[in-house]
This record gives structure tokens, sequence and C-alpha cells, in this order.
């Protein structure tokens, strides 16, 4: 099929924007990788070097060497994962309940659950450090994990999501024997698949990529999360960006490996719910 | 919708079994997790921020040396450089897991000393110790007559410079600061700066920008800490000096993430570079080919024949108010830098780090080393000019760096900005 020049300039203005985003999202990524290719004394080179004459794989031993880092790795999949499938479950059940349960004080607990969204985290830090260390906690992955499992978004959205679902669904299964928990399990949660894989893949990266948190809550060198890894890598008088670099690029690659075996829930599931009321 | 109607009352039962049994398993699992595993053994806490792992080694030795010989043992930890003082040691204090032993940066010190959180260390201190520390080192570390920490490492800010780019420009180096500003526009090209100044509003600003306000005449508050003493020509010129140097392009206006070692003096992006001692240690295991073209002087003085100043920072090492044992903290923290044996102070500053002592010991028992490039011009030209970081209330030292951006990037006149800058810190003085 011929396309007319009009067409032909419309996708080609498309192009260009694409491109032009592809560009500046790609950019820092391309630039981390290549960082973490080359001796320190490149890296802020004028002009700017791409890839390396000195390309080497030094940066990566350097991070291995110079610190357990497949242990904070360790710590950091154990933690976020965690999170993630306990939250899921518990979430799910939340949000199942103050979409479908008729109960006294409903919408009492649901709004009380998204107005936690406006609290900012450093306003309970010390409170929660408090908690958590009179519970003997601290350096504990029950400090790094626990307290990162309630969190008003993901109960929230599947509420969204199960207020969606037609109820001539669940009746139905009802007439057909099914108990509350049945209608839940076996109606509710497979519909709400999308919802939770593109959740999964939220949990997963906050927790994989929280901060604060951890380092407070964990303060011996082998109880580190990966972030607070990468971090040790400044100092006094600057930072080892090379290593910064070469650190983060194999922080990124677990993440990057569930969004892009997720990423199409995730494009689904925002559809799906509409986020609407 | 109709409840459970539906549902027979055998179904019921079973599930309802069934959560139970969940139920009781989850509750069982975090009881045996909250229960403290074993009673924390009593140690001696002494935290640092995360030094570079060549540094380590000084710590590992040291506490070795007391685990040894002592029956109270220490435990180091590090944390990440950024969020050491603030989100570490404060979390670790309100929660009560506060450190015995740690180290304190200037900025952050007396906040500690004046809300009561330092042991005071003066009867801790031996005689040999105070006659051997530089006067104006312990001065620093002073408040109402009582010392607050341990003084044990001194960096001085100079102005670097690149030998070879000064002589293919045919410059002298500058001793005025109408010198630096003509130096620093002629080295500019459109492929470098002349030179470069800290620009990231922070406590590392108002360090290196102290010299300039000295040597001009000015200073911040007045000596009874009563009132603000920047509304004057002579603190309007120093800032002056940063604002043309910026606004006229010799200086560069970003930052490349960290100021004290910018990375663009040693890739020739930079012709001048106002930073400290650590610069050289810096550029020697990182760039080892520049240190040929590294040169440093004093920063210039405002006239010819101006008294030359400059600013010295460095850490300290506090004892907590709230430690359980008084007496070894203070002992370990004193002997870390001050034994009567002076090799480890010395350690620190001339194989661990790029650092002066401020035992006067160190200098006179290492004169070969002192006698070397860049050490002998920090020791002797430099080093006599300087003067400790002062250590003023977070609101004071914002004031400070908002009055240097106002003039560098935001278009205020100097002269307004230091009135601006005056009734800030008089705003503030007034609620102590």
């Amino acid at each position: 099929m011929h396309k007319t020049p009009r067409q032909i300039l419309g996708i080609s203005v498309w192009y260009l924007i694409a491109i032009v985003l592809a560009i500046v999202f790609a950019g820092p990524f391309v630039w981390m990788v290549s960082s973490s290719l080359k001796p320190a004394n490149e890296i802020f080179a004028n002009p700017p070097i791409l890839i390396s004459p000195n390309f080497s794989m030094k940066n990566f031993e350097e991070v291995f060497r110079q610190a357990p880092f497949e242990r904070y790795m360790f710590n950091s999949f154990l933690v976020a994962s965690t999170v993630t499938v306990v939250a899921l479950i518990l979430h799910a059940m939340a949000g199942y309940a103050l979409a479908r349960l008729e109960f006294p004080g409903r919408r009492l607990i649901f709004i009380g659950i998204i107005s936690t969204l406006m609290i900012p985290f450093y306003t309970i830090l010390i409170p929660l450090a408090l908690l958590v260390k009179q519970l003997g906690w601290l350096n504990t992955y029950w400090a790094l994990i626990i307290p990162a499992i309630p969190h008003a978004f993901g109960i929230f959205w599947l509420r969204q999501f199960f207020l969606g679902i037609p109820q001539d669904l669940e009746d139905a299964a009802r007439i057909d024997g099914a108990s509350r928990v049945g209608v839940f399990y076996h109606v509710a949660l497979p519909l709400a698949r999308p919802v939770m894989a593109a959740l999964a893949v939220f949990f997963f990266l906050a927790n994989w990529d929280s901060f604060l948190w951890p380092l407070v809550a964990a303060n011996r060198a082998d109880m580190r999360m990966v972030q607070v890894g990468i971090q040790s890598f400044t100092g006094e008088h600057g930072n080892a960006w090379e290593q910064i670099m070469a650190a983060s690029v194999i922080a990124i690659i677990p993440t990057l490996l569930l969004f892009f075996s997720l990423q199409r829930f995730i494009v689904e599931s925002v559809k799906m719910t509409g986020l609407k009321g | 919708m109709p409840v459970d109607v539906y549902q027979t009352p055998m179904e019921e039962s079973k599930m309802k079994q069934y959560w139970r049994l969940i139920t009781v398993a989850l509750l069982v699992a975090l009881l045996a997790a909250a229960l403290p595993s074993a009673v924390a053994q009593d140690v001696l806490k002494f935290w640092t921020f995360e030094y570079a792992e060549d540094v380590d080694p000084f710590f590992e030795e040291y506490i070795a040396e007391w685990n040894a010989t002592h029956e109270l043992q220490v435990e180091r930890q590090e944390f990440p450089w950024a969020q050491y003082t603030g989100e570490i040691l404060t979390t670790g204090i309100a929660t009560g897991e506060a450190p015995d032993v740690f180290f304190i940066s200037p900025g952050d010190w007396r906040r500690y000393a004046e809300s009561g959180l330092a042991l005071p260390l003066e009867d801790y201190m031996p005689q040999y110790l105070l006659d051997d520390l530089l006067p104006a080192s312990v001065e620093a570390v002073t408040l109402n007559g009582h010392i607050y920490s341990v003084p044990f490492e001194m960096e001085p800010v100079a102005l670097w410079y690149n030998k070879a780019m000064l002589a293919e420009a045919g410059l002298e180096v500058p001793k005025t600061w109408d010198e630096l500003v003509a130096a620093a526009k002629q080295l500019t090209t459109p492929e470098r700066y002349g030179i470069l100044i800290p620009t990231n509003p922070d406590y590392y600003e108002n360090f290196v920008f102290y010299p300039f306000l000295w040597m001009a005449g000015g200073e911040v508050v007045n000596e009874d800490f009563t009132a603000a003493a920047v509304n004057t020509p002579e603190a309007a010129r120093a800032l002056d000096l940063w604002g043309t140097l910026i606004r006229e392009g010799y200086a560069a206006p970003t930052s490349t993430g960290s100021d004290p070692v910018d990375e663009r003096f040693p890739t020739g992006q930079a012709a001048m570079f106002v930073s400290g001692y650590w610069v050289y240690g810096w550029i020697n295991s990182n760039y080892p080919e520049f240190v040929a073209d590294l040169g440093v002087a004093p920063i210039p003085a405002p006239d010819e024949g101006d008294e030359l100043k400059t600013v010295y920072g460095g850490w300290t090492v506090m004892v907590y108010a709230g430690t359980q044992h008084p007496a070894e903290a203070a002992e370990f923290a004193i002997n870390m830098f001050g034994a009567e044996d002076n090799s480890r102070a010395a350690a620190w500053g001339i194989q661990y780090n790029t650092k002066l002592s401020p035992r006067q010991s160190v200098v006179a028992d290492n004169a070969e080393f002192y006698e070397n490039f860049p050490h002998n011009v920090f020791a002797n030209e430099i080093f006599p000019t300087a003067r400790p970081e002062p250590s003023y209330p977070p609101e004071i030292a914002q004031s400070v760096w908002e009055a240097l951006q106002d003039v560098m990037f935001n278009n205020v006149s100097p002269e307004d900005a230091v009135a601006a800058w005056a009734e800030k810190i008089d705003a503030y003085l007034a609620t102590r």
C-alpha cells in the first residue's frame, strides 16, 4: 500500500520523537555500561570516550573483591522476593475484602489505608527504628522484610481491580457451591493474574531499590542490601565512579530480567484496572 | 448480595480449621523470630564512615592491639559517607544504638557538643598530648572550657594549578585577586575553565569560601556569637570575587558530583582548582602522569601585602556522653592518634592519607617527608596561615551558601546579598 507524502511525514515525525525519547532514556544506561568498562581517568575525559581502548572487566572484579557484593545481592534478592510474595498474598486478600465483603467500618479502614500514602517515610523512620529495635530485629532479615510488606498502593490497586470484576461471575460460583474463600481463590485471583504480575514487578523493584530503611535497619556489613552496598563506593574526597558504575550494572541485571519477562502484564494491567473507582 | 446462604456447614468448618492452622503457624513463626536470639555482648562500639580499602588496616591494627590487651572488646562499623552524620548517627542516637566512640565532622561538632551528646575529654587527655597538639586545633574542639573531641587530622585548602597551562599562557602564579581573575580569564578557552571552585550549596562550599571571606577582612558572626558580622564591604568583596568568576564564565558553573576532587582538573578541562591537601593523594593514585604538571600555592590574598589566610578541615573523634564505659571509650579514642609514641598519628597522615597531623611532633619527627613536594608547600607555606573550619549551626551554614548561590547564580548584587545574609543570621541568633 502506498502512503501519501503527508502520511510519511507524520510517521517520520513520530519516529523522530521516539528516537529522541529513546536516546534520553537509554543514554544514561549506555553511559553507565560504558563507564563500568573503562579506567577511572577516562570517565570524565573530554571529548567523552564511549568505548574505551583500555576496555576491561577490572572494575567488576574490584567490586566483588572490595566488598562481599554477592552477599549484598543475595540479601536484596531474599528480601525483595519475600516481600513481593507475602505482600501479594496479603494485599490481594485485603483488597478483595475491601471490595467485596460487607463489614462495619469498611470505608473507614479503606480511607485509613489510603491516607498512609501521604505520610513521608522520613517522618516514621525513627519511630519505626525504635519499634524494630524493641522487637530485637535490628540487623535481621525480619527488620528488612516485615516493615516493607504493608503498602497502601498494592491494596488500593487490587481493590480497584476486584471492584471491576462482574458480580455475576462470583454469584455463579457461589450457586455452584463455592465458598467465600473458594470464590476468592478460584475466581477472583486467577482473573487478577495480570495485575498481580505488574504489582510483583513494582514491589520487587521498590524493594530492590530501597535504600534508606535498609541503611538504618541493618548496619552490620553482612546484612547490607545492594543499594547500600553501592553507596559504600563513595568516599570522603570523591567517589570511585568506575566501581559505582560496575556495581550499578550488576545490580540492574535482576530487575531487567524481571521487567522483560513480565512487561506485557504491566501494560495490560494498567489497561484493565483503568484505576477507576 | 445475600451472605453465605449457599455455603454448606461442612465446608465452612473445614475451611475454618484450615485457616486457624495457618494463623497459628504464622504466629509461632513470628514469635520465634521476634525473640532475641542471644543476649547482646558488651562491646565498645566504634563508628566511622567508610574509608577506602587501603586505609582499613590502620583501624584493624589498632583495634587488634586494643582487643589483645583489654577485656572490653572494640567493634568497628563503617557507614556510607554521604549518610554517615545524617541518617546513621542521628537514628543511632535516637534509638539508643549510639556508638561509644565515633568520628564527627567539623560541621556537626558544635551541635553534638551543645546538646550534651559528647563526653568532655579534658580529664582523660594526658599533658604531653595537650602540649603537642596545636593550640588552634584544641581551641576548635573546645566549648565552654570543655574539650569535646580529639583532633587528629588537618587538611588545608590551597590553589592547585596546572603548571603546563600556566607556562603556555606565560602566566605567573596569581598573588592577588585581580591577578587571579585575570589568570582565570586568560586560561579559559572553549574547551576548558580557568578555575574550579565548589558550586554545590553545602558545607563544603562554605569551607572553601571561608579563606576568601577572612582574607578580605570579613567574618560570619561576631566574637561573642551574638550578631552577624557579614554586612560589610569586605564580605561583599569576597562574594563578588566568586560571583565574577562564575558570571564571566571563568569558573565552571556546574559540578561533577564531588567538589573536593574534580576530575576536570587532572583531565585538562580546568587550569586551576581551589581545593585541599587531599588532592595530591587522589591525583597520585588516579592520575599519576599528571603529578609532573601539578603545582600548588597559597590562595591569593585580595591585595599585595595582605595577610594570607586559609582554612583547614578535618574530622575529630568524639566519645558519646551516654556510653556505659566512659573511661575505656575515652582511652580508646585518645590513644588512637594521641599515644605517646606518635607513629600512629604520623602514619594516618603520611602512609594512609594525605593529611597533616595536629601534633607538632609529627612534622618535626618526619622532616624528610615534609621536604618533598607538595608536602613542603603545605607544611611550611600554607599550613601556618590556616585556621580551623568553624563549626556553625546548620541555620548559619545555610545562610552562607545561600548568599554565595545568590551572587553566583541569581544575579543578586554582593551588597544586597550581605544585607540579606546578615538578616538571616541575626534572625537565627535571636532564637538561641
